[in-house]
C-alpha cells in the first residue's frame, strides 16, 4: 500500500517536471534561432515566408505560442517533424523500440560484465586482474564510440564479415516482405511473435556490434562504481563477523557482500539506462540505426522545434521513470531504506 | 547458528538460480547470433542481379507529394514513380522528350497556348485506372488551389495565374475541409489556366510568354497524379493532403512499396508500366549516414552503388570492381556575393568599417574577383571536381558561351583596383566580415582563401573576418541586407537560364535584392530573354547578358562542381543528368551473373 501511494506520488511529480522542461526547453528553441528556419527554403519570397509564419502562429507572443504547443500536447497534437516527415507522436513511436531495443542489449551486457569484473577486481585488489579491469575501464570512459564503433565494423565486418553494417535487420527480410508490421515496433518481439525465428537471430544478430559500442562507456563505469562499492563493503565488519563465522568465501562475496555493493552501483546503471534511452546520435550513425538520437540530432541541426520539444518530453519522462524505477530497487535491495 | 547454516544453502541456491537465468539468456542470444550468421552466410550480401543496393547519406523526405515536395531526398522517388508531360532526354538537359505527351506540344506563336496531345493506354500502377486529360488538369489544378509556398508550384503559377504571388496557401477549417478566401487561387482560375480538351488533349493557357515554361513542366512538380487515387483519399482535404504526403500512386517505372524513415526506400517495378518492366525489380535506398560504413559497404559489395563525398575519392579510387564517373558538369554553383548596399545595423564595427556603398565602387568589387584563388579553391577543396565558371549561367545548360571571359586570380590587378577606388583602401585599410552558412566546409574554406587573398594586399590594414551562420539567422541577415559579402550557392529549380539571371541580376531576384542590386536596363533583358521563343535569338540574348555581368562584376562566381558518381563497375546504363535527382533506375541494368575471376 505505502510503496502504490509512492508510486502514484511520484507519478503525479512528473507533470510539474515536465512542464518545467517544456517550458524551459521551448524558451530555449525560441532563443536560438528563427524558429520559421525549419519551414522554409531559400527559394521562398519574403512575404511567402510571412505566410509560414503566420501559419504557424510564429508572429504570436512567446506565452501564447507556448499555450498553443501545450493545447496541442494535450490534445495528442504533438505537431509535425519536419525531420521525419510524420507527427511528433508516431515519430517517438516509431523511432522509440530500436533505442530501446539497443539500450536494453547494451545495459545488459554493461551489467553482466561490469558487476563481474567490478567485483572480482575489487576481491583481488592491487593484484594484475585489478590493474588489468582498471585499465579497461579507463580506455571504456575515454575511447572515441565513433571509433571504437568503426573499429569493430572494419574488424568484424569489412576483414571477417562476421556481422552485418547497417541497420536492424537484413535486406533479404525487407524484400521478401516478411518483416513483421507489428504489433510492438520491438523487432525481437514482433518476430518472435510471429514465430520467425529467422528473423529474430537476424535482429539478435544486427543488435550484436552496436550494442557492444554502446555498453563500453557503461561497462567502464559500473565497473568502477562497483570495485569501489564493493572494497567498502568488504571492509565492513560484518563481513568479517561472515568470515569469522566460517561462511564459505563465495557465500560471502554473493551473498553477503555483493548484494550491498549493488545499492550505489543501481544508481549508476539506472542513470546509464536513462543516457542510452535518450539515443546514441553516433553509434546511430555509424550501424544506421533509426533511433531517437539519430532524430534528435538531426531535428536540432535543422532546427525542428516540434520534434526537439518532443524529444525532450519523453527524454525528460524516460529519466524521471527511470529514477522511479531506481528508487524501488533500492527498497529491494536494502530493506532498510523507507521509501517516504 | 542454525538460522545461518540453513539460510546460507537457500540464498545460494536463489544465486545459483540467477546465475543458471544469466547464462541461459546469454547462451540463447549467443546461439540465436551465430545461428543467424551461419543461416545467412555472414555479413555480406549475395549478388542479386533484380536488385540494385544505393547507399545514401540519409535524411528523409519532406513530402512524396509532388505539388508539395522541393527537395532532393523526394525528388528521387518523384522521379522513378511518377512521370511528367515532358522529360529529359538521356543526359542533356536541355534536350526534352515527350514522355506522358505522345509528341512535343503545339506552342502557339505568341508562346501564350501549349497544347498536349497525350499518350494513349497509359495506366496508373495498379493497372486498372488509365492515365487521361482529366488528370494531368486535375494534378495541376491541385497544386495550384493548394499553392503551398514551400512548393514548387510557384514555377507554374506565377505563368498562369494572373498576380499569381498575391495568393497564398489554401488552408483547411476544423473538419479538414478546403477554406476559399479573397487569398485563394480559385478553381475559375485554373478552369482558365489549363483545359481538358478532349480525353487525350490538355491546353495550358499563359499569362505571359515564358520559354522555360516546357523545362519547368519536366520538374516533379509536373508530375501527373490519378484523379481518382487522390479523390479516393480525401481529394482537396486535409486528409487528402496528408494522404498524398506520404502515399504514392504514378505511371511511372517504380513503385514505391515501403520506406521507413531514416532506414530505406524500397522501390519495386512497375508491373504495368507502359515502355516495359524496369530491368532492375527493386530498388533498395538504404540511409547509410555514417560515411566510412557506407564506404565499407559499397568495397564489400553490399552496395551497388553509393554516395560518396568527393573529399573521400582517396578511398574509392584504384579499388578493385569499382568504377568512378566524374567530370560531367553539375548546375550547381558556388559565388561570393557583394552587397552594394550594406545594411550596417547590429553589424559589429570592429569586424565591418566599411561604409555601406562600399561595393557600389566597382573597382572595389573587381578588387574581390581577382582577389580569390579560383585553382586553389577547385583543385584542393573541390578535390579538382569543379571548374571555374565564367558567369551565372552554368556549363552544359543552354545559353552557356564558352566565349565570355572569367576573372583570374591576379593580387596585383587586385591592389591596383583598390588603389584607383574612389577611396585608396590599400592606404586607408578596411575591416569587413564575410560570411557563410555553417556546416559548409568548402564554403568555409573559400572564405579563409578571400580572406588570405585580400589580407595579403595590404598586410595589418586590411582584416576579414570569417563568420559562420545558422540557417535562422541567415535568413533574418538575407532579409535585413546585412551580409557584406557572403559565400552561398545555387541548384536550378529547372533547366533554363532564367533559372539564374532571374535570381540574381533582375532586381525582384533573391540574391540580387540581397545584395541591394536594380538595374532597370538588365531587368528588361532578362525580361525579354524569359519570353523569346526563337532559340537561337534566345542564346543570343543570353551571351549578351553573360558580358553584361562579367561587366557588372556583382559575383566571384568560385565554381561549378562536377559529378562524382561511384558504383560497382558491372552497372549498366549508367549516364549523368544534371536535373536527375539522384538516379533514375529504369535505364539501369546489372549482368544476370558476376565473373569469377
Amino acid at each position: 500500500m505505502r510503496l502504490s501511494r509512492y508510486i502514484i506520488r511520484r507519478l503525479l511529480l512528473v507533470i510539474p517536471v515536465l512542464l518545467g522542461v517544456s517550458i524551459f526547453i521551448f524558451t530555449l528553441t525560441r532563443l536560438t534561432g528563427d524558429p520559421v528556419a525549419a519551414y522554409v527554403n531559400e527559394k521562398m519570397t519574403f512575404a511567402q515566408i510571412e505566410q509560414v509564419r503566420e501559419q504557424y502562429h510564429l508572429n504570436d507572443p512567446l506565452p501564447q505560442q507556448y499555450l498553443y504547443w501545450l493545447q496541442g500536447i494535450i490534445q495528442g497534437d504533438w505537431g509535425w517533424s519536419k525531420t521525419a516527415a510524420m507527427p511528433v507522436l508516431d515519430a517517438i513511436q516509431y523511432y522509440f523500440p530500436a533505442t530501446f531495443e539497443l539500450a536494453v542489449i547494451s545495459i545488459l551486457i554493461a551489467v553482466i560484465v561490469g558487476i563481474a569484473l567490478g567485483t572480482r577486481s575489487a576481491i583481488h585488489k592491487n593484484k594484475p586482474f585489478d590493474h588489468a579491469t582498471r585499465v579497461v575501464s579507463l580506455i571504456g570512459v575515454s575511447i572515441p564510440v565513433f571509433w571504437l564503433g568503426l573499429l569493430l565494423l572494419q574488424f568484424f565486418y569489412f576483414e571477417l564479415n562476421l556481422f552485418p553494417v547497417k541497420g536492424r535487420v537484413s535486406d533479404s527480410f525487407i524484400i521478401a516482405r516478411t518483416l513483421p508490421a507489428g504489433p510492438t515496433g520491438f523487432y525481437t518481439i514482433d518476430s518472435l511473435l510471429a514465430g520467425n525465428f529467422a528473423l529474430f537471430g537476424d535482429v539478435l544478430w544486427h543488435l550484436a556490434l552496436p550494442a557492444i559500442t554502446l555498453s563500453f562507456g557503461s561497462i567502464a563505469v559500473i565497473l568502477r562504481m562497483q570495485r569501489n562499492s564493493m572494497l567498502e563493503v568488504l571492509s565492513l565488519d560484518y563481513i568479517k563477523t561472515a568470515r569469522a563465522k566460517g561462511l564459505d568465501e563465495s557465500t560471502v562475496i554473493n551473498k553477503h557482500a555483493r548484494r550491498n555493493a549493488l545499492i550505489p552501483t543501481t544508481t549508476v546503471v539506472g542513470l546509464s539506462f536513462g543516457a542510452l534511452l535518450g539515443g546514441a546520435v553516433l553509434t546511430e550513425s555509424i550501424f544506421s540505426w533509426p533511433g531517437l538520437g539519430r532524430w534528435s540530432a538531426a531535428s536540432i541541426t535543422r532546427m525542428d522545434s516540434a520534434s526537439i520539444l518532443g524529444f525532450c518530453l519523453i527524454v525528460a519522462f524516460i529519466y524521471v521513470m527511470v529514477n522511479l524505477i531506481v528508487d524501488i530497487l533500492y527498497a529491494y535491495l536494502d530493506p532498510r531504506v523507507r521509501l517516504g | 547458528m542454525e538460522g545461518t547454516a540453513k539460510a546460507a544453502p537457500a540464498a545460494g541456491k536463489s544465486g545459483m538460480n540467477k546465475k543458471v537465468l544469466a547464462i541461459v539468456v546469454v547462451a540463447i542470444l549467443i546461439v540465436a547470433a551465430v545461428g543467424a550468421v551461419l543461416l545467412l552466410g555472414g555479413g555480406k550480401a549475395q549478388y542479386d542481379p533484380d536488385v540494385f543496393r544505393y547507399g545514401t547519406i540519409g535524411g528523409n523526405h519532406e513530402s512524396l507529394d509532388p505539388a508539395v515536395d522541393y527537395e532532393t531526398v523526394g525528388g528521387e522517388i518523384l522521379q522513378n514513380v511518377y512521370e511528367t508531360l515532358v522529360f529529359y532526354n538521356g543526359a542533356s538537359s536541355s534536350d526534352l522528350k515527350p514522355m506522358l505527351a505522345a509528341e512535343m506540344p503545339w506552342i502557339s506563336e505568341d508562346g501564350l497556348t501549349y497544347n498536349f496531345t497525350l499518350r494513349q493506354g497509359v495506366m496508373f500502377s495498379d493497372n486498372k485506372t488509365e492515365m487521361t486529360a482529366e488528370d494531368v488538369k486535375y494534378s495541376f489544378d491541385r497544386g495550384l488551389l493548394l499553392n503551398d509556398p514551400h512548393g514548387p508550384f510557384w514555377m507554374y503559377g506565377a505563368y498562369l495565374i494572373p498576380d499569381y504571388y498575391d495568393y497564398g496557401m489554401a488552408s483547411f477549417d476544423s473538419a479538414g475541409n478546403m477554406v476559399m478566401t479573397e487569398e485563394s487561387i480559385t478553381q475559375e482560375m485554373c478552369d482558365a489556366a489549363i483545359w481538358a480538351k478532349g480525353k487525350y488533349e490538355v491546353q495550358f493557357n499563359l499569362t505571359t510568354p515564358y520559354a522555360p515554361f516546357l523545362s519547368a513542366l519536366a520538374f516533379n512538380a509536373g508530375s501527373i497524379v490519378s484523379k481518382a487515387y487522390v479523390e479516393e483519399h480525401g481529394g482537396l482535404t486535409k486528409a487528402g493532403y496528408d494522404h498524398m504526403a506520404s502515399n504514392t500512386f504514378g505511371t511511372g517505372p517504380y513503385v514505391l512499396e515501403e520506406y521507413k524513415v531514416d532506414s530505406y526506400y524500397k522501390l519495386v517495378a512497375n508491373e504495368a508500366y507502359w515502355r516495359g518492366v524496369a530491368n532492375i525489380k527493386t530498388v533498395m535506398i538504404e540511409m547509410i549516414p555514417d560515411t566510412n560504413s557506407r564506404i565499407m559497404a559499397l568495397k564489400n559489395g553490399e552496395l551497388d552503388a553509393a554516395y560518396v563525398p568527393r573529399d573521400q575519392i582517396g578511398s574509392v579510387e584504384n579499388v578493385e570492381g569499382l568504377m568512378i564517373n566524374k567530370g560531367n558538369p553539375t548546375f550547381n554553383i558556388d559565388f561570393l556575393g557583394l552587397n552594394l548596399k550594406i545594411n550596417k545595423t547590429g553589424l559589429d564595427p570592429s569586424l565591418t568599417n566599411v561604409p555601406s556603398d562600399f561595393f557600389d565602387d566597382r573597382n572595389v568589387r573587381l578588387a574581390f574577383m581577382h582577389a580569390f584563388n579560383y585553382g586553389l579553391y577547385i583543385n584542393e577543396t573541390m578535390q579538382g571536381m569543379a571548374i571555374q565558371p565564367n558567369g551565372a549561367i552554368p556549363k552544359g545548360m543552354f545559353g552557356y558561351s564558352d566565349d565570355v571571359p572569367k576573372y583570374n586570380y591576379d593580387l596585383a590587378k587586385a591592389k591596383e583596383y583598390l588603389e584607383t577606388a574612389e577611396t585608396n583602401w590599400v592606404e586607408q585599410g578596411f575591416k569587413l566580415e564575410v560570411f557563410f552558412n555553417n556546416g559548409n566546409t568548402a564554403r568555409e574554406t573559400a572564405c579563409m582563401q578571400i580572406k588570405a587573398g585580400l589580407e595579403a594586399l595590404a598586410p595589418g590594414k586590411i582584416t576579414v573576418t570569417v563568420t559562420g551562420l545558422e540557417w535562422s539567422k541567415y535568413l533574418d541577415y538575407r532579409k535585413d541586407g546585412q551580409m557584406p559579402a557572403m559565400f552561398l550557392g545555387w541548384a536550378p529549380d529547372f533547366a533554363d537560364p532564367d533559372n539564374y539571371l532571374q535570381p540574381f541580376y533582375h532586381s525582384a531576384g533573391t540574391y540580387a535584392s540581397m545584395i541591394g542590386y536594380s538595374n532597370a536596363t538588365l531587368d528588361a533583358a532578362i525580361e525579354a530573354a524569359a519570353v523569346e521563343l526563337d532559340p537561337e535569338v534566345r542564346a543570343q540574348m543570353y551571351e549578351d547578358l553573360m558580358y553584361d555581368m562579367y561587366e557588372e562584376a556583382l559575383f566571384a562566381w568560385t565554381a561549378q562542381a562536377t559529378n562524382f558518381f561511384v558504383g560497382q563497375d558491372y552497372i549498366q546504363g549508367y549516364y549523368f543528368n544534371p536535373m536527375f535527382s539522384n538516379l533514375y533506375y529504369y535505364d539501369l541494368d546489372k549482368p544476370d551473373t558476376l565473373d569469377e575471376e
